[in-house]
């Protein structure tokens, strides 16, 4: 039961962040910063690593239809792109990180994630809205930068989830020592 | 509470990035790369290649179109019988026709900078085209 509610505690807060990051993102102006650092999968790759697959999905799912709330975005092209991008990067880190024990470390995961929902989104964005080949120009340039997010982001993760399972949010359990103290 | 650390038994686990890679996260990661810079040579010339292309018009429909770097003939149908389009060297024009006053086969041929060859007697059209020279790329609400 405590364990559950500790749990919940913490996808809330994983969550919160998620959705900050990816708010605070969306600020970037595009005329600055051409892509997108995609930090907010920093919380989606350490979720997925703390508490598994569907907390993950959950997390990522939850931040975009909550980032879009923030910008009135729910529902536009954008966000179906947004959608598209993250459902698939959650599914390919998962399946990744399920099946190929010890190959990978973050990073690895993390770049996966990065192309796949690159590739996505440029899939999605043809067949839905853009429909003109000349848009596939993009594609290696969105590889490339997916290889240098990628890396940033897997990086930061394993320092997030390093910190996250020992000082960083320590909600103390009601049966240990430390809470009977306090 | 959480899950166990599948990363910690790797004998490189530290935060520094020169030594925590793995082979994997190199050999990716070098991949990506590689296939990133290739297809920035390649798929340029790939996806942009579609040259000009050559519209059939008979009698208000059209026909067909056809790229105008296939040397070809195209019997085309209209209202006096058949109009003969040959396409050469990257041009069109009308090399018969079956109307009275030939005029259509004297207009000369068009290239991909556009224009416009037709007979009136037997209704045939034959224009170039570009793909998609609308000029616009995309249209979002």
């Amino acid at each position: 039961m405590t364990d559950q509610v500790v749990k919940l505690a913490r996808l809330a807060l994983l969550l919160a962040l998620a959705t900050v990051i990816h708010t605070a993102e969306g600020l970037i102006p595009i005329t600055v910063v051409w892509f997108r650092f995609g930090f907010a999968n920093i919380i989606g790759l350490a979720t997925l690593e703390l508490f598994g697959f569907k907390d993950a999905l959950v997390i990522t799912l939850g931040r975009i239809v909550l980032g879009s709330f923030a910008f009135g975005l729910f529902g536009s092209p954008a966000f179906v792109l947004s959608i598209a991008g993250g459902l698939c990067a959650v599914l390919a880190m998962g399946l990744t990180y399920r099946f190929t024990a010890g190959v990978f470390s973050e990073i690895g995961i993390s770049v996966v994630g990065a192309v796949v929902h690159n590739i996505a989104q440029l899939t999605v964005a043809y067949l839905l809205f853009i429909r003109n080949e000349a848009a596939l120009v993009l594609l290696p340039l969105m590889l490339l930068t997916a290889a240098g997010t990628g890396f940033l982001n897997g990086l930061a993760s394993r320092v997030f989830v390093k910190h996250f399972r020992t000082t960083a949010v320590n909600i103390p359990s009601s049966r240990s020592s430390e809470c009977k103290r306090a | 509470m959480f899950r166990k650390n599948r990363f910690s038994d790797h004998p490189d686990s530290s935060t520094d990035p020169r030594r925590y890679m793995t082979i994997g996260d190199k050999t990716l990661l070098a991949a990506v790369v590689l296939i990133g810079a290739a297809l920035m040579v390649v798929l340029p010339r790939w996806v942009l290649s579609g040259g000009a292309e050559v519209d059939v018009v008979s009698e208000d429909r059209l026909l067909g179109s056809y790229p105008l770097a296939d040397e070809r003939l195209i019997e085309v149908p209209g209202r006096l019988g058949l109009t003969v389009v040959r396409i050469k060297g990257g041009r069109a024009c009308i090399e018969s026709s079956p109307c009275p006053h030939k005029t259509c086969t004297k207009m000369g041929d068009v290239g991909p900078e556009g224009g416009v060859v037709v007979c009136i007697p037997n209704e045939v059209v034959v224009r170039t085209t570009k793909p998609r020279d609308d000029g616009i790329d995309a249209v979002t609400r």
